[in-house]
């Protein structure tokens, strides 16, 4: 219990920070930040392999990718980094918070049953093997199907589909051509 | 024949009037080429009628009672409710001698009309219009039904319209066809109401109807039982009126003002309708009814009437003729004024003699009428006497048929009809207890007849020829001819079946037997009855031929009687000024009526329908203009306002998908706050 | 508090916190920086319900956070890689520039 008291609010701060930062950049590490302290999360609770596997995935590969992808599209000056607007603000806590209500509204109307003080379930490798492998088969295949899909398509887009030039300046209100 | 034909008479009889009347249908519908079958036609259907009708003529020949005729048929034709209306066919001696005198001189008119109106364009309506007169005139004389006649009769006068109005573009003919038309329909309008007041009263129209007819015992009975306005009886008062329509009819004064503007007609339609046949009508109207007549109580006022009116036209007519100068008119109020004497005859009492005078007057008439239309055809369509003399030269053989038709008109005696006819109505008159009035007059007219007919013989054919122009006038072919010769040997033959000497016209009329008697001439009353109509025949011819034997070479000269007479002349030849009093009197009014009529309707009934006219276009152009405002331009506004909340409906589609990411959390999170408070 | 209530607490704060970061934010990618908050909020879930809930051997709950996460980083490359190509295309990483499909 200990550790989940200490580490909620740290994640709750750094995904703040990730959610208000005025620079992407800061905002992109403070991600990453947030993502480690979830992981960090997962191995206090018992989820030692989800607690790697977030490491590994998240914290190594997406906010990374999330942090190079900034650097490419880095604009000019640096007014444009500012990222945020004080009226949209408004309305995206007008959206938001409702949200935040039912969510609240259900938890508390689900009233979860005090679990028995257990100890964490067992997950050994093996079993996740074992899963992985027998029961959800298919599953890993068709992940594994996507993720190369993901990759050729990603390699596609890196080099230039032909015809898209970007050579004409966008302007915004007109369609785009074909 | 006559025992061969009398059980189907029933039905033959039903030709007579029906195959002219048939005939005529079928040239109507015949276009104006085919000349010879409309000719063809209206003759073959007449000689079928001629046939028939002198063999009925055969079967009556049998002496009958009077009342109970040889064929009385009825049929009912219309049903309303309880009452139903009855016509049929009566064949007695009076019908069977007219029939037979109709269908024999309408023939021969026919065959005279092919030659005379050859040139005519319209030559087969002209028998289209002559076959339909004939076939209605047949059933007049044959009818059983007073309605039957009546219907019959109008379609004689519509056919007489039409025929006088034959040249139609000639507006005087036009004009003179509805003078005919309209005179006549006065006393239409009197025979229709005595006909009514017949029926209110007895409920029948038939004239024979096995005891229940208008002319039989009961009938006559109740007739004249029952007294109205006046005094007079159901009987008089409805004889009256007949006799008005008969007046109407016949040219009677008053109401004969048509008669010689009917001469406008060609002269075929003269000779048969206006002088031998439709004109007749009248007189056998009242011949026909003559027991109504007769049935009057104690006064007789129809008789005296009838008799009173003859005499008056008589002399009127015979007055008028002495002034004319068309050889027409001459003849047409010769005919009103033999018309006169027979009903002078009907009124003293005798249907015989002035059914007698009526069959010989036919004969006679149509041969002067014919004579004249020779006359005329040969002087080149030239109608004035004045113009004409010395045509006895030129035209031999016409003279010779005028001279026998001339002859018996003024009353020559013994070898023609009309002397022993008119000695008929002289008798008859003489014998009246009502007085000598019409006698006197009759006398009168029969001087005056003599003196006018003679006039015109001489001024037409003797002396010098007064024609202007270089055209000779010629003789007539023989289709002109012929008639002419046939219609002057009946003229002189029927006087065998008249004169006292052997009575067998009268006697048949009568219901009895004629026999030969020697002696009925030499009686005191007899022989001064010829005395005075020799001395009467003498008088007129001399004293014409003194004023008339040597008329002026210049056609232009006045009449010797003119230079004479001075303004009385002028008085008689228009006719005693009736025309003039109709005009001022009847036709100035209502004329002045019309005008009124009329400027009411321009002044003020076609502004009212103007302002009507403008408040339904006001109303149109309101509808119209709310359509346009109220619809359209509603219509354009919702469908602009309906653009223009879609265009603002649509600028939520910001094209942003944060915006639509915000609507749909919101959107969803409300949803799921209702559900929770809905379910709490 | 327990354990479950708190992590369930923690993972609707910050399923809210990643909503907001896409509702508001103007850089695309740092939309994609909020889609990574929510799925991760999500994935905090399912592990509290495997280690606080009823007990499951099927490991239902592992189970899935390991394909959620697999499929979050495809997801994330292949968002990466249509945001450049519109980056290439309009030089410019504002969403709101994106509007040409507007009513």
């Amino acid at each position: 219990m200990l550790p989940l008291l200490i580490l909620s609010p740290l994640i709750l701060l750094a995904a703040l920070g990730a959610v208000w930062k005025a620079r992407p950049v800061h905002a992109a590490l403070l991600l990453a930040l947030t993502l480690a302290l979830i992981a960090l999360l997962y191995l206090a609770i018992g989820a030692y392999f989800i607690g790697l596997v977030q490491f590994m995935v998240y914290v190594g590969a997406v906010a990374i990718l999330i942090v190079f992808s900034l650097l490419i599209t880095r604009p000019g000056d640096e007014a444009e980094e500012i990222s945020r607007r004080p009226s949209s603000l408004l309305t995206g806590l007008i959206c938001t918070v409702p949200v935040l209500a039912v969510l609240f509204i259900s938890l508390i109307r689900a009233n979860p049953p005090e679990p028995a003080a257990s100890d964490a379930p067992s997950a050994t490798l093996q079993q996740f093997g074992e899963k992985l492998f027998t029961t959800h088969a298919p599953v890993v295949i068709t992940v594994g199907v996507l993720l190369t899909a993901v990759l050729i398509g990603a390699a596609l887009f890196a080099r230039g589909v032909q015809g898209i030039s970007s050579s004409e300046p966008f302007e915004s209100g007109k369609s785009l051509p074909p | 024949m006559a025992e061969a034909l009398s059980p189907h008479l029933s039905w033959l009889l039903w030709c007579v009037p029906l195959m002219p009347l048939l005939a005529g249908g079928i040239i109507a519908f015949l276009p104006d080429r085919f000349r010879k079958a409309a000719s063809g036609l209206a003759l073959g259907a007449l000689s079928i009628s001629c046939l028939i009708s002198i063999g009925a003529l055969i079967c009556a020949l049998a002496p009958r009672e009077v009342g109970d005729p040889l064929v009385a048929t009825s049929h009912s034709w219309f049903t309303f409710g309880e009452i139903t209306l009855k016509v049929g066919l009566l064949l007695d001696p009076m019908s069977a001698a007219m029939a037979a005198m109709v269908t024999f001189v309408a023939f021969w008119i026919f065959l005279y009309s092919t030659g005379y109106m050859a040139a005519e364009k319209r030559f087969g309506r002209f028998f289209g219009f002559l076959s339909m007169f004939c076939g209605a005139m047949l059933l007049v004389v044959l009818s059983n039904s007073l309605l039957l006649l009546f219907m019959a009769w109008e379609i004689v006068g519509l056919a007489s319209y039409l025929l006088i109005g034959f040249y139609f573009e000639k507006p005087s003919a036009a004009a003179a066809a509805q003078k005919a038309f309209i005179t006549t329909r006065v006393g239409d309008m009197a025979f229709f109401l005595g006909m009514i007041w017949l029926y209110g009263h007895t409920d029948t129209l038939l004239f024979y109807d096995h005891g229940k007819g208008l002319l039989e015992s009961g009938a006559l009975a109740s007739l004249a039982g029952a007294t109205t306005i006046g005094g007079l009886t159901v009987s008089a008062a409805a004889s009256l009126l007949l006799l008005v329509g008969a007046m109407g009819k016949s040219g009677q004064v008053p109401l004969h003002t048509w008669l010689p503007d009917a001469m406008e007609g060609p002269t075929p339609v003269s000779a048969l309708i206006h002088a031998a046949t439709m004109v007749a009508a009248g007189v056998f109207l009242v011949a026909r009814t003559h027991p109504i007549f007769l049935k009057c109580g104690d006064t007789g006022v129809p008789l005296m009437a009838t008799a009173w009116v003859g005499g008056i036209t008589a002399l009127y007519a015979a007055c008028v003729a002495l002034a004319q100068t068309d050889i027409k008119r001459i003849l047409a109020y010769s005919t009103v004024s033999q018309l006169g004497f027979m009903m002078i005859a009907l009124g003293t009492g005798g249907v015989a003699p002035a059914l007698f005078h009526l069959i010989a007057h036919a004969f006679f008439k149509a041969l002067l009428f014919l004579s004249a239309g020779s006359v005329i055809h040969g002087c080149h369509e030239e109608q004035d006497i004045r113009r004409m003399g010395g045509l006895r030269r030129e035209m031999p053989k016409t003279f010779v048929a005028y001279a026998i038709g001339m002859m018996a008109l003024a009353g020559f005696p013994f070898v023609f009809s009309g002397f022993w006819s008119k000695e008929a109505v002289l008798h008859s008159a003489m014998q009246w207890p009502g007085g000598l009035g019409p006698f006197s007059l009759a006398v009168c007219a029969a001087l005056l007849t003599a003196f006018y007919m003679t006039r015109q013989a001489l001024l037409v054919f003797f002396g010098k020829p007064r024609h202007p122009g270089v055209h000779h006038p010629h003789e007539s072919p023989p289709v002109i001819l012929i008639p002419l010769f046939v219609l002057a040997a009946g003229a002189v033959l029927l006087s065998l079946v008249g004169t006292p000497l052997w009575p067998w016209f009268e006697e048949w009329i009568k219901g009895g037997t004629a026999h030969f008697d020697r002696g009925a001439l030499t009686t005191v009353s007899a022989l001064k009855l010829v005395g005075l109509s020799l001395t009467l025949v003498t008088v007129g011819v001399t004293a014409s031929w003194i004023v008339y034997k040597n008329p002026s070479d210049d056609s232009s000269a006045p009449d010797p009687l003119e230079s004479r007479l001075g303004g009385l002349w002028g008085f008689l030849k228009s006719g005693m000024g009736f025309d003039a009093l109709y005009e001022k009197a009847i036709i100035g009014p209502l004329a002045f009526l019309a005008g009124g009529m009329d400027t009411l309707e321009r002044q003020v009934f076609v502004p009212l329908m103007g302002l009507a006219e403008g408040v339904i276009k006001w109303c149109g152009r309101l509808t119209s203009s709310s359509d346009e405002k109220g619809l359209n331009d509603g219509f354009n506004g919702v469908c602009a306002g309906l653009q223009n909340s879609a265009g603002s409906a649509s600028s939520a589609q910001s094209g942003r998908p944060q915006s639509y990411l915000r609507a749909i959390g919101l959107g969803m999170s409300v949803l799921l706050i209702l559900y929770f408070w809905l379910t709490a | 508090m327990t354990p479950l209530a708190t992590l369930l607490t923690l993972s609707s704060v910050l399923f809210s916190l990643g909503l907001l970061a896409v509702l508001t934010r103007r850089n695309a990618i740092l939309i994609l920086v909020g889609i990574e908050l929510m799925l991760n909020a999500a994935n905090i879930n399912f592990i509290a319900f495997w280690r606080y809930g009823p007990p499951d051997p099927d490991l239902t709950g592992p189970m899935f956070v390991l394909f959620s996460i697999a499929i979050a980083a495809a997801e994330a490359a292949v968002g990466l890689a249509i945001i450049l190509m519109v980056f290439r295309h309009t030089r410019s990483t504002d969403l709101n520039r994106l509007d040409s499909l507007h009513g």
